[in-house]
């Protein structure tokens, strides 16, 4: 039996591989694909004039912000329609309504209330984390098991603050994590949606370089952020997996 | 001269209780009347869907009573407490954080609480686990973690909903044992509520066999020394007893 890891470096290697020969081979040429070993050289340009660090924290920036406001108004909202019932009603058919425009949509308001800034990058992330993080949130509380509420209630803890403080927030934690595991990714498309409009960002420098056919730029960029992507991914299961030691193996 | 009449620490007046199924509302214990002596040991049992562990939760008061009132003898301690069928210990917080979760709601300070949770430890017999999780603990140290939780808040009335059924029989036993130990060495007032009459007996000092209405209700006095013997005959009398009212208080009205 082929060791996994091997097989997954096999795998990688004839993936590059192929890509080389396709790009070489290609009636058009490097434009329309850029080869893997292009690459390293387009990445060096970047860094050496500070676009890459320079983009790379704008993108950043956009992303930490728009993710820290979503995931909070999406924590407190979704707390808020869980615990209280008329709150819940009387926004039903306003979630209805609004939850299936693509936060992309939100683009032409972005600029108009925002103008071409970080304002409106972050406020088109905010919008795609608060819905995935409200859903989490308001499901994770709304399904505490209701035996464990009454131990609340059995000893003492009996106000809707102390049940929630004491129960049900702990006990929705792990879907409150969830949700915001997921929303790492969809604040990445995001952003980068949001840069391609003007705000300056990978999604700026993408959307330049692609003008200029620069394709090896775009895929450097697109690398980056499958790498940034990845570390943020990785460093939250870390801390996900010890906020959530409790629970079974 | 005589001696002063002492109330009851527990009068169950005229209570009726209800519980919703869906949009259904059912109605148990019509007319209930009964009282619990100070550190009495009364188990409760019937059939099922009389309202056994309804009348636990009215007591602890996470429910209200459709009609009628339960009153506590306002010159005794009546702080209760109460220990779940299925230990219901919070899957986030280790056993030291679990027992103390009742002493949380009473303002005390850090040490004292730490005091108190190693006493109820120690207690019960899992000093030692204090720092696992309740999904590392096995049923008899999941349940002696609950009854730690409710042994340290330390209440006058300590309710019990079927607490040893889901364990195996020789867990169950042991845990029997330590319980009456318990109850003597404190003199606590329990209120156990089971369905396995043989144990209700054994540790009982009065049974009290819970009927669909007030006229099917009956108790049974235990008059047996302690320490009792599994063996006792008598106690098998006394449970053929309770077996021949249980039947008489499933036949419908």
């Amino acid at each position: 039996m082929i060791p996994r890891r091997l097989l997954s470096l096999s795998g990688l290697c004839i993936f590059l591989i192929l890509w080389e020969l396709v790009s070489h081979l290609s009636a058009s040429g490097h434009a329309l694909l850029p080869s893997p070993s292009q690459l390293p050289g387009a990445l060096w340009r970047e860094l050496r004039t500070g676009n890459w660090s320079s983009f790379v924290f704008s993108s950043l920036s956009h992303y930490f912000a728009g993710l820290f406001a979503g995931v909070v108004m999406g924590v407190i909202v979704g707390v808020a329609t869980a615990v209280y019932e008329p709150l819940e009603w009387g926004t039903a058919w306003i979630i209805r309504i609004i939850r299936p425009i693509p936060g992309l949509a939100w683009i032409p308001f972005a600029i108009l209330w925002f103008g071409v800034e970080e304002r409106s990058a972050i406020f088109i992330v905010a919008i795609g984390v608060f819905w995935i993080v409200y859903f989490a949130t308001h499901g994770g509380i709304r399904t505490v098991d209701r035996e464990l509420i009454e131990v609340a209630q059995a000893f003492g803890f009996k106000s809707v603050f102390q049940k929630l403080v004491k129960v049900q927030l702990p006990a929705s934690l792990p879907s409150v994590l969830v949700g915001i595991r997921t929303s790492l990714g969809q604040a990445w498309m995001a952003v980068v949606a949001a840069e391609l409009f003007g705000v300056s960002g990978l999604g700026q420098r993408m959307n330049q370089a692609s003008s200029l056919l620069a394709t090896d730029i775009v895929v450097v960029y697109m690398l980056t952020m499958a790498g940034l992507y990845a570390v943020f991914d990785v460093g939250f299961t870390v801390i996900q997996s010890r906020m959530l030691v409790w629970k079974k193996q | 001269m005589e001696k002063a009449i002492r109330p009851p620490l527990i009068y169950i007046d005229n209570v009726t209780l209800s519980y919703v199924q869906g949009s259904q509302v059912t109605f148990v214990l019509n007319g209930l009347n009964f009282s619990v002596k100070k550190e009495e040991f009364l188990s409760i049992v019937g059939p099922s869907g009389v309202g056994k562990s309804s009348l636990l939760r009215a007591l602890i008061g996470i429910a209200e009573p459709a009609d009628g009132k339960i009153h506590f003898d306002t010159s005794s301690d009546t702080s209760i407490s109460i220990v779940f069928q299925d230990s219901r210990l919070l899957p986030w917080r280790r056993v030291e954080a679990n027992v103390a979760f009742g002493l949380e709601n009473e303002k005390l300070d850090p040490r004292d609480i730490q005091m108190r949770v190693r006493q109820a430890l120690e207690r019960v017999g899992i000093h030692g686990y204090q720092n696992r999780f309740p999904h590392q603990l096995s049923g008899g140290q999941k349940q002696r973690a609950s009854l730690a939780r409710a042994l340290a808040v330390n209440p006058a009335i300590l309710l019990m909903d079927e607490p040893f059924s889901a364990l195996d029989i020789q867990t169950r036993h042991i845990l029997q044992d330590d319980l009456v130990s318990l109850w003597m060495d404190l003199g606590k007032t329990i209120v156990f509520v089971t369905h396995d009459i043989d144990e209700a007996v054994y540790l009982s000092d009065r049974v009290l066999v819970l009927g669909k209405s007030a006229e099917c209700t009956h108790s049974l006095s235990v008059s047996l020394d302690r320490p009792r013997r599994r063996n006792d005959p008598f106690l098998g009398v006394i449970s053929e007893q309770i077996k021949s009212n249980i039947f008489e208080a499933s036949i419908p009205s």
